[in-house]
């Protein structure tokens, strides 16, 4: 691997956008960066802009008006970039499927690679989700070792030679 | 001839965790005017509320996830008083304490998230540190951190031990301390008072034109808090409680309020935990309500106030919810008249914006 | 009862902090009408005043009175359909948006015999 990939995942930026959440998983998101639950060790920043952010956590199930703002934010997000979808709103719209002024969760606006599920998510399942987008993102990348190649069927992704 | 520029704060910003979009036009470095542009957190809750009457205990807390106990006490309430059902003792008393946990967490929220707008992540930190102890009282009273998901039409889902409830008590009293050195912080700190004191202004006479309410309308000097009225007051289950309040108007008095308010919540739940009997926690209720009823309740932000229509069916005829931020957010265009741009992020949060309260 | 009573009501009132405006929200009564309803806080108590309003009037605002008005007739505006004199809707819902007015409710059947007997529906 290059050295730019070896070091990509060992310090992922963050970008958080709240497409219409209650604000649940939101706070859980911001949880995270306080000392409780500190992923700062992992060298997880949160930086609102998008040219600097590697991961989007995205909370929410889209509203229409923010439906353009979000396909904006992760166009201009330079690839490699990893989505993870917070949340049960995110993931499928679900606790508000009788209302009409959404899309029904993230992945009918982008793609998504992680959803965490959860009314709010806690903010352990989000410390879970963001090394699942890491190790994802460790396979993505050129030049496995023998070790990583054997235990990405493990982790559910498949391995690309 | 001053030079004038349109900024735009859009939807996604750094200093707002949601989206609320802002264009302020600015002369130099002072704001001329500000457009506020909401509808960014509309959902469709209103339409989705009418068709199941005993979902809405839940999708009421998911209209806002910071004030959602008070969202579904409110409905309850307001239930109650169509079927006119009454909620017994312990029921009373166990909402008390978790609408002041969730109040606790909620002023915390709101002083470290201005710590954060005006730079000082160290108190910001500080604010969360505290926080997380709330959330974890609250998850060991109702299972959840966010949405306790604890309230039903006559009462309250589970209940509490005696064993718990005395671990609640110990591990509250022991974060007053902490929460008084923060207190200190707000009231003293020279960083914060230079950011606060004089900043975002709002006169008593605009805040009784803009009808706004709360720790907003507290701070500008009206002295209205609904937990001294209606049929939910807190001196009817013998609760000793006084509302806090302050004339300045700034934003200093806005944090000031809330701090304050902090400390007082934890008394108030400590005075509500002792006053705990033994009894049921709900009162019983069969079939499906039928008629007219509204409730009023102080939330965080100010007063929340449901207004339920039923008409004996599983569904509802009509629910409006009137939450807090919906007419605190507005006089923001008057306080942020005149202000040095870079005071903006700091007023913007001492108002305590929820949009997605406002947009429902 | 209609919105120029509410008015003159509450400009007998008092001075200006002695009426709040709680909420400012119709009901629609599926048969054409709508309830308007003022649910407003004078001194300590909570007072309503509630009137029938047909689905085309166009109603006086009372932003005038209380600013903090301006959004709740905004949302009635968007939500339900209804106009006031001034006040543009766009609070909520976007100028693009595929929903309008999502609030009415659809009219109920009326059957042969009640249509006989009573006027217009």
């Amino acid at each position: 691997m290059s050295r730019r990939s070896r070091s990509r995942p060992r310090s992922p930026w963050i970008l958080h956008f709240d497409t219409g959440s209650c604000n649940g998983c939101d706070l859980e998101v911001w949880a995270l960066l306080t000392p409780r639950y500190d992923v700062e060790r992992f060298g997880i920043v949160n930086k609102a802009n998008p040219k600097h952010a590697d991961i989007l956590l995205i909370t929410g199930p889209v509203t229409k008006k923010c439906e353009a703002r979000l396909r904006a934010l992760y166009d201009q997000t330079p690839a490699p970039k990893l989505v993870v979808a917070c949340g049960n709103c995110a993931s499928t719209g679900a606790p508000f499927q009788d209302a009409y002024n959404h899309c029904h969760g993230v992945d009918s606006v982008i793609p998504v690679d992680v959803y965490v599920p959860g009314c709010a998510c806690r903010p352990e399942a989000l410390i879970d989700a963001v090394v699942l987008a890491i190790e994802k993102w460790r396979s993505l990348d050129q030049g496995w070792t023998e070790r990583e190649k054997e235990k990405g069927p493990e982790l559910g992704h498949e391995v690309r030679p | 001839m001053p030079r004038t520029s349109t900024i735009p704060f859009g939807p996604q910003h750094p200093s707002f965790l949601e989206p609320l979009h802002l264009r302020v036009r600015l002369e130099e470095e002072k704001v001329a005017g500000v457009d506020l542009s909401l509808g960014y957190n509309h959902r469709g809750i209103e339409y989705a509320m009418e068709k199941d009457w005993k979902r809405n205990f839940f999708l009421s807390e998911r209209v806002c996830g910071i004030c959602s106990f008070h969202h579904s006490t409110t409905y309850a309430q307001a239930l109650e008083m169509v079927t006119g059902v009454q909620p017994t003792e312990r029921a009373r008393l166990l909402r008390t304490v978790l609408l002041e946990v969730q109040r606790v967490t909620s002023h915390t929220l709101a002083l470290g998230h201005i710590a954060e707008a005006m730079g000082y992540e160290n108190l910001f930190m500080h604010f969360f540190r505290e926080r997380e102890e709330y959330m974890r009282i609250a998850n060991e009273i109702s299972g959840n951190r966010v949405h306790y998901c604890m309230n039903w039409l006559g009462g309250v889902r589970r209940d509490i031990s005696p064993e718990a409830a005395r671990e609640v008590s110990r591990r509250m009293e022991a974060s007053l301390p902490r929460l008084r050195d923060l207190a200190d912080v707000v009231r003293k700190d020279s960083t914060w008072l230079k950011r606060t004191k004089g900043v975002g202004s709002l006169s008593k006479a605009q805040a009784e034109d803009w009808a706004v309410v709360g720790p907003v309308a507290r701070a500008s000097g009206i002295s209205y808090d609904v937990r001294l009225t209606g049929n939910a007051a807190y001196s009817l289950d013998g609760i000793k409680f006084k509302p806090i309040w302050r004339e300045e108007g700034d934003s200093w008095a806005r944090c000031m309020v809330r701090m304050d308010e902090t400390l007082q919540s934890v008394e108030v739940c400590l005075q509500a935990l002792s006053l705990l009997k033994e009894g049921p926690v709900a009162s019983p209720f069969k079939g499906n309500p039928s008629g007219e009823g509204f409730s009023r309740n102080e939330a965080p932000r100010g007063e929340l106030m449901y207004w339920v229509k039923a008409n004996g069916t599983a569904g509802l005829d009509r629910v409006q919810v009137r939450t807090p931020a919906f007419v605190n957010i507005p006089p923001l265009g008057e306080m942020l008249q005149g202000e040095q741009f870079a005071n903006v992020p700091v007023i913007v949060v001492s108002v305590d914006p929820c949009i997605c309260c406002t947009d429902r | 009862m209609s919105v120029e009573e509410v008015r003159r009501e509450l400009a007998g009132i008092g001075p200006k902090g002695s009426a709040r405006p709680i909420s400012v929200f119709p009901v629609d009564n599926a048969d054409g009408t709508l309830d308007m309803i003022y649910m407003f806080q004078i001194g300590q108590e909570v007072r309503l005043w509630r009137f029938a309003v047909r689905e085309d009037q166009e109603l006086p605002s009372i932003s005038d009175l209380y600013k903090g008005a301006l959004n709740m007739e905004r949302e009635a505006v968007d939500l339900f359909g209804l106009r006031f004199a001034g006040v543009q809707g766009g609070l909520l819902l976007g100028p693009d948006s595929p929903v309008r007015a999502p609030l009415r409710k659809p009219r109920k059947k009326v059957t042969e015999a009640e249509a006989k007997e009573g006027g217009d529906a």
